[in-house]
């Protein structure tokens, strides 16, 4: 094989797999926003549900113990979800969230914790310790989205 | 005779004590009832959020705190009852000139980052009761610190043409055909909680858009845009039910289940969250008759 023909091969092999490596790391900041966003509605979509059952008398009352061990489960995903940092991308995230990992982290457990209560205030059947136990919880995502989220532009 | 003047004595020394006591227990009543309402008053307002630091361990109402607005970055002055650095010389004349006239004690004109465009039909009781909590807060010895603005904004002579061209200082007026909910519902977000001051956008000039009340601000403060909470049924909070504004006004909760951040987060947590329940269902009635607006 001629020099420049082996000179050649060897440039479009590493401008092949310099631009591949490329896509698949943005296809993975892509999915990581994807993922967590996905969770975060996830928990967003149980939130709005056990308000209906909780403060707005919905007839489903059944369901509160399902919602409840939902967002117990899903606030303990909220670490793992966050742990890739991202840079751009369609995201609220703040950089905070990395810079800041132990404010954050802190911030999250205080979601987890306010979380697991009212997975038991939910399971107690003691409706005003349920109200209570939930206005605890929002008050923790309020305080993680104060810090951490940027607002909708 | 002897014994009778000194029974009459007795019995005037003892009138006049129990007068003192009844006395000094009804100013006290009156004094911690002013101080009550006055810190009522100082949370819906929204005092501290603005006028503390937001580092850690900030002295509260010590001022420094950056408001980053699309004209400019100002910092808020100390309105602790320090004499010098912030408003321990300040008389109820002073402080009343400030929320109503956008005037210092000093005569300098205040750039409308202070929301005197809404203070300024505040009722007199309100400011009395405000400014008998403020003398009692703890003083802080920091200095305040200049505003960062483009110079042409820097020239503050210039704020008095602002004021006659866009600021009314007239006083809250009830409207008699509605309802007294509806009436404390309007003082409450349009003077007290100035909600249009981000929720509403501004010209050019950083004036309020009037016609355009509570429809949303794109350049709200700090980056942070404000929504539509008109009556907009798909632009702004027209759809929701009471309960779910009162929700939101109480803990920031959305009716998708989404829930506050930013600004708003902290406009709950350090002054919507003091409302009592009375003034929250007020506040639901005024929202509710808001005219809608797109977006």
């Amino acid at each position: 094989m001629h020099r420049w023909t082996m000179c050649a091969s060897l440039g479009v092999a590493m401008f092949i797999g310099l631009t591949g490596s490329m896509a698949i790391a943005a296809e993975d900041d892509e999915g990581a926003i994807k993922y967590r966003q996905s969770v975060m509605k996830s928990i967003g979509g149980h939130t709005g549900a056990v308000y209906q059952i909780v403060k707005s008398n919905n007839p489903n009352k059944s369901h509160l113990q399902a919602h409840a061990r939902a967002l117990l489960d899903l606030t303990g995903m909220i670490s793992a979800a966050f742990q890739r940092q991202t840079s751009g991308g369609k995201t609220r995230a703040k950089q905070k969230i990395w810079t800041d990992a132990s404010g954050f982290k802190s911030a999250v457990d205080d979601v987890e914790t306010a979380a697991r209560e009212f997975d038991a205030a939910a399971s107690s059947g003691n409706d005003t310790e349920t109200a209570k136990k939930l206005d605890a919880l929002l008050d923790t995502c309020k305080g993680c989205h104060k810090e951490y989220r940027e607002k909708k532009k | 005779m002897f014994a009778y003047s000194a029974r009459r004595r007795a019995g005037g020394g003892v009138l006049l004590l129990s007068l003192m006591v009844w006395w000094g227990v009804a100013v006290g009543d009156a004094g911690a009832e002013l101080q009550q309402r006055g810190e009522y008053v100082f949370r819906i307002a929204g005092c501290k959020g603005c006028h503390t630091g937001k580092e850690e361990g900030a002295a509260p109402l010590a001022g420094g705190r950056r408001l980053e607005t699309p004209l400019g970055t100002f910092l808020s002055p100390n309105i602790t009852p320090h004499p010098e650095h912030g408003i321990g010389r300040w008389s109820l004349g002073d402080v009343s000139r400030a929320l109503r006239s956008g005037e210092s004690r000093e005569s300098i004109h205040l750039y409308p980052a202070f929301p005197y465009t809404s203070y300024a039909g505040m009722v007199d009781e309100d400011i009395q009761a405000l400014m008998a909590y403020l003398e009692r807060v703890p003083k802080a010895d920091k200095p305040n610190q200049p505003h960062e603005l483009p110079w042409y904004l820097r020239y503050r002579p210039l704020l008095y043409l602002w004021k006659l061209l866009f600021h009314d200082p007239e006083p809250f007026v009830r409207q008699a055909e509605k309802s007294a909910a509806w009436n404390r519902g309007a003082y409450l977000v349009n003077v007290l909680g100035h909600c249009g001051e981000c929720h509403t956008p501004r010209n050019i000039f950083g004036a309020l858009d009037r016609e355009r009340h509570l429809g949303g601000n794109p350049g709200g403060i700090e980056g942070d845009s404000a929504p539509n909470i008109t009556t907009h049924p798909d632009d702004g909070i027209g759809d929701w039910s009471p309960g779910e504004i009162r929700e939101y006004v109480r803990s920031g909760l959305l009716p998708d289940g989404d829930v506050a951040g930013g600004i708003m987060a902290e406009v709950i947590e350090e002054s919507l969250e003091y409302l009592s329940d009375e003034d929250i269902d007020a506040v639901v009635t005024y929202l509710r008759t808001v005219p809608a607006l797109e977006d």
